[in-house]
């Protein structure tokens, strides 16, 4: 039996695992007890979510859509084929008639060559990924505020440092359980945790304060404590005239928050925003955690930057313990950003509209490139329905399941020349596609995931892929040597991370695969090999913007409408309001989210039995006194329907959603929420759509309507239910 | 004094971790190969509730109910365990409502011998189904190997004793707490 130590395929957290292989497959899963982040332990989708690796519906060869049928094609073919249709497309409708969603979960090294290929050889920006559906506010907001859009400490200091927590927007125990954990480790020390989240999670059963806001109401929760902060006299006055900008027009902007008028609105009683304020205030060291509940909304940069005021002011940041840090979801999704896999950006976040940065990478790729920004991921169905969009390249991802506004998106795609879709298994994105490449997974290849506390680790090769799966890297490679193009011609991952690392220097320099296989990951930023990494940014108020200060922002909110008059009076305010309101027809306000089993759009876990088997399907959370209304017992099917479209799912009673809220994932196909969510109105800074708020009405059903809803979505996803399971008819 | 397992709701994230620990800690080769519902069954069940998150799961009390209301001694004392044999039961019930804990299914079982020809050859009956603290197993019960967060403990005559000294110890040097 061999044992390999690789990273986590799941969220960001990164955890260190060491697998257990025998005869060519993975038979356990073990934490890795060196790891700085996990120390041992696991969740149940790492002890179990390895499973789908030696599925037998794993793709194994490219695939051609001849005549409304896949056909199985040799990968010679296959490049062929594709190499000659981009050509095409390319002169006749330009290089801005491509499109590529890169991949959260893959690795750097397949990250890095999607966006050198669509920039060096398409000869377009427009390459984006999912972090445009959740994280882009952090990258937009801390950018801007803090000159770094990413996590400003280690996920350990957390368990180590900080004595006040304040969880917000985050389901911690489900999205990210190993940094729940650390979350616990810090209350046995003794330190406090403040949770302000709609739903009341389990991190919210931990809380010594939690504030129970109504989805979408975070800036005045933030704002009230900032108000109370500044009154009380418990904010840092040298710390910001030092170190920041903007504080008196941030001030004036949170006047009117105080705790009583918050009350007044929220129905938060004013002694706990007043008692949460004090106590991160005078904190020795307090960590920010958030995810989906701050940046999901239309005004989610708005969100952000309150946040970062919040910490900022307090002098929260940059020490052991003491920081801002956006739970990144997945495995990849930070490196992937880092990487250049934006339609604004090249790997380290160098502008694609800076001149000076666009020559550079021109003469390091030897090829001409575009200066101006690329489309991104929620501005492709309108680019399409424009007519601006011919060919769209989607690698690792799923968007038919995770972006919002499913039926549009079907919709849309029906309008494309070319859809190449280059993943693990036939995804109800592939089925709709002309082209499906297969490739191998996590297991299968070397390379690197950068996690949530921007920690480089290595991935390592474990098992053999199957028969006829390449690495995406590869693909990319051969695609551009067939378009004419000999820059991308690669021996292995670590060549591809050694190109990276010259490119780059600053960010990446020092981070070596030979140093990464005798240190747990490094941080970066990492300029040289004597370089220890950098778990926490901005210390000593040092902050990464041009400047080298803080920048504080103005945020307004306003639930009905934006706060334009009163933000008239500021130089750059950020405004916020909610984009779907309830109504006498929508009556229910669904928010949607993820739940511990399962990953996503369940490509991975679905797959894995064990995950699986524990958790079959669907359930919506619908609470007990709406439940009586609606006569609907725990575990009924309901129907929800949105002015998008409507899904039929089995109910979950429980007062952890408030009165008239209901809360759905989109991990099954069977009900996938983004059925119903909105792809517009998005927040103008970050293009993120408002994934938490959308108006629904709610009705009981019956196991006939659920019957006839579940034909009417195999058909539309095409999953016929006879052909689920063997290789070959997996392809029918 | 028996062995049992207790869920400490501080530590509990509530991330069912303990449950797929415990359901595959319980298949023999040829179920793990195939995962039918059937034979995928936690042993213990994550409660969470809007108060409290945490785990139930037998106590293995040493004055059982459990092993009191069975009429045909399928739940008995084994060593420092109570434990559950399947052939003896015949799905009365009567252990489901006796114990307090709520730590007592009913599960389908397969009867590999229906009688042939008879009115009550059914296939499938419910029988009674509960925590074994994984006995047969080398590092012990797989829901506290698996806890990420150390909430799930083993409680034995030892580990209580040591806990009750160190209590003990600490509320001398510190009365008041």
């Amino acid at each position: 039996m061999e044992k390999v130590c690789t990273v986590c395929p799941y969220c960001g957290t990164g955890c260190g695992m060491e697998l257990s292989v025998e005869n060519g497959r993975i038979i356990e899963v073990k934490g890795d007890k060196a790891h700085p982040v996990n120390q041992g332990e696991l969740c149940l989708k790492g002890y179990y979510g390895y499973q789908h690796v030696a599925d037998n519906r794993r793709l194994t060869t490219p695939l051609i859509k001849r005549d409304g049928h896949f056909v199985p094609v040799g990968w010679d073919e296959a490049l062929d084929y594709v190499a000659k249709r981009l050509t095409e497309i390319k002169a006749q409708h330009g290089p801005d008639s491509f499109a590529l969603f890169s991949s959260a979960r893959a690795n750097n090294e397949d990250n890095y060559a999607a966006q050198k290929f669509t920039r060096a050889v398409i000869g377009t920006n427009n390459i984006d990924h999912c972090a445009r559906l959740c994280h882009a506010s952090t990258v937009s907001g801390l950018g801007t505020t803090l000159g770094s859009g990413s996590m400003t400490n280690s996920i350990p200091e957390i368990g180590t440092h900080s004595d006040v927590i304040l969880i917000i927007g985050s389901n911690t125990a489900e999205c990210h359980p190993l940094i729940a954990r650390q979350v616990v480790n810090a209350q046995a020390r003794g330190a406090k945790v403040i949770v302000i989240d709609p739903r009341g999670t389990d991190m919210a059963n931990k809380a010594d304060i939690f504030i129970n806001p109504k989805v979408g109401y975070n800036i005045p929760v933030i704002n009230a404590m900032i108000n109370v902060i500044i009154s009380e006299k418990l904010h840092k006055p040298d710390f910001i005239a030092q170190h920041t900008t903007g504080f008196d027009d941030m001030a004036r902007a949170v006047e009117d928050y105080t705790p009583e008028n918050i009350e007044l609105m929220t129905g938060i009683p004013a002694q706990q925003l007043v008692e949460a304020a004090r106590l991160f205030a005078n904190a020795k060291a307090a960590a920010i955690l958030y995810a989906m509940g701050i940046t999901q909304f239309t005004h989610g940069t708005a969100n952000v930057m309150a946040l970062s005021n919040l910490a900022v002011i307090t002098g929260q940041i940059g020490r052991p313990g003491a920081g801002i840090c956006p739970l990144r979801g997945q495995n990849n999704v930070q490196g992937s950003c880092d990487l250049g896999a934006l339609p604004n950006s090249y790997p380290a976040y160098l502008r694609v509209t800076d001149e000076k940065v666009a020559t550079h990478f021109e003469q390091a790729w030897q090829a001409k490139l575009s200066r101006n920004v690329g489309l991104r991921v929620t501005q492709v169905p309108a680019a399409i329905e424009e007519n601006k969009l011919k060919a769209l390249f989607v690698f690792g991802e799923n968007p038919l399941m995770s972006d919002p506004d499913s039926d549009e998106l079907r919709h849309e795609l029906e309008h494309l020349e070319l859809v190449i879709v280059m993943d693990l298994f036939m995804t109800e994105t592939a089925r709709r596609a002309d082209v499906v490449l297969p490739s191998t997974g996590w297991a299968e290849k070397d390379g690197t995931f950068t996690n949530t506390e921007r920690r480089v680790q290595r991935v390592r090769k474990a098992v053999e892929p199957p028969e006829g799966a390449r690495e995406d890297w590869w693909t990319f490679g051969e695609i551009a040597k067939r378009m004419g193009y000999d820059g991308m011609s690669y021996n292995s991952a670590e060549d591809i991370w050694n190109e990276v690392r010259r490119i780059v220097p600053a960010t990446y320099g020092g981070i070596s695969y030979a140093r990464l296989d005798h240190e747990p990951g490094l941080c970066w930023p990492c300029p040289d090999e004597n370089h220890p990494g950098t778990p926490i940014l901005h210390q000593g108020g040092l902050f990464a913007t041009p400047t080298q200060k803080a920048e504080l922002r103005p945020v307004l909110f306003d639930p009905d409408i934006l706060p334009k008059e009163k933000g008239i009076v500021y130089e750059r305010p950020m405004l916020g309001c909610i984009a779907e309101h309830t109504d006498t027809e929508y009556p229910f306000l669904l928010t949607t989210g993820r739940r511990v089993y399962h990953y996503h759009t369940g490509t991975m876990t679905r797959k894995s039995p064990v995950l699986h088997q524990l958790a079959p399907e669907e359930r919506i959370e619908l609470n007990p006194a709406d439940a009586k209304e609606l006569g609907v017992r725990d575990g009924d099917f309901i129907r929800v329907e949105t002015r998008r479209g409507y899904i039929v799912a089995r109910s979950m009673v429980t007062d952890r959603v408030q009165p008239h809220t209901i809360f759905g994932t989109f991990h099954y196909w069977e009900a996938c929420c983004n059925e119903l969510t909105s792809a517009g109105p998005l927040d103008p800074e970050a293009g993120i759509p408002e994934y938490k708020i959308s108006a629904a009405k709610v009705s009981k059903s019956s196991p006939a309507e659920a019957a006839a809803w579940h034909k009417k979505i195999s058909d539309i996803c095409k999953i016929d239910l006879q052909y689920v399971g063997t290789r070959s008819q997996a392809y029918a | 004094m028996n062995r049992f397992t207790i869920t400490n709701p501080a530590n509990c994230i509530g991330c069912h971790t303990c449950e797929a620990a415990c359901a595959v800690a319980h298949l023999d080769a040829a179920e793990a190969s195939s995962f039918q519902q059937d034979s995928f069954r936690p042993r213990l069940k994550v409660i969470f509730g809007r108060e409290i998150t945490s785990t139930t799961q037998c106590r293995h009390c040493d004055n059982a109910p459990c092993v009191i209301a069975c009429p045909t001694k399928a739940l008995t004392h084994v060593g420092d365990t109570v434990q559950f044999v399947g052939e003896r039961c015949f799905g009365c019930k009567t252990c489901v409502i006796a114990c307090p804990y709520g730590a007592i299914n009913l599960v389908n079982h397969k009867v590999m011998k229906p009688v042939p020809d008879s009115i009550s050859a059914r296939s499938v009956q419910p029988i009674a189904f509960k925590c074994d603290l994984c006995v047969d197993r080398a590092n012990g019960p797989a829901c506290v190997e698996a806890c990420p967060t150390q909430a799930i403990r083993l409680t034995t005559s030892a580990s209580a004793d040591e806990m009750l000294s160190a209590t003990r110890e600490r509320a001398t040097h510190n009365p008041a707490t």
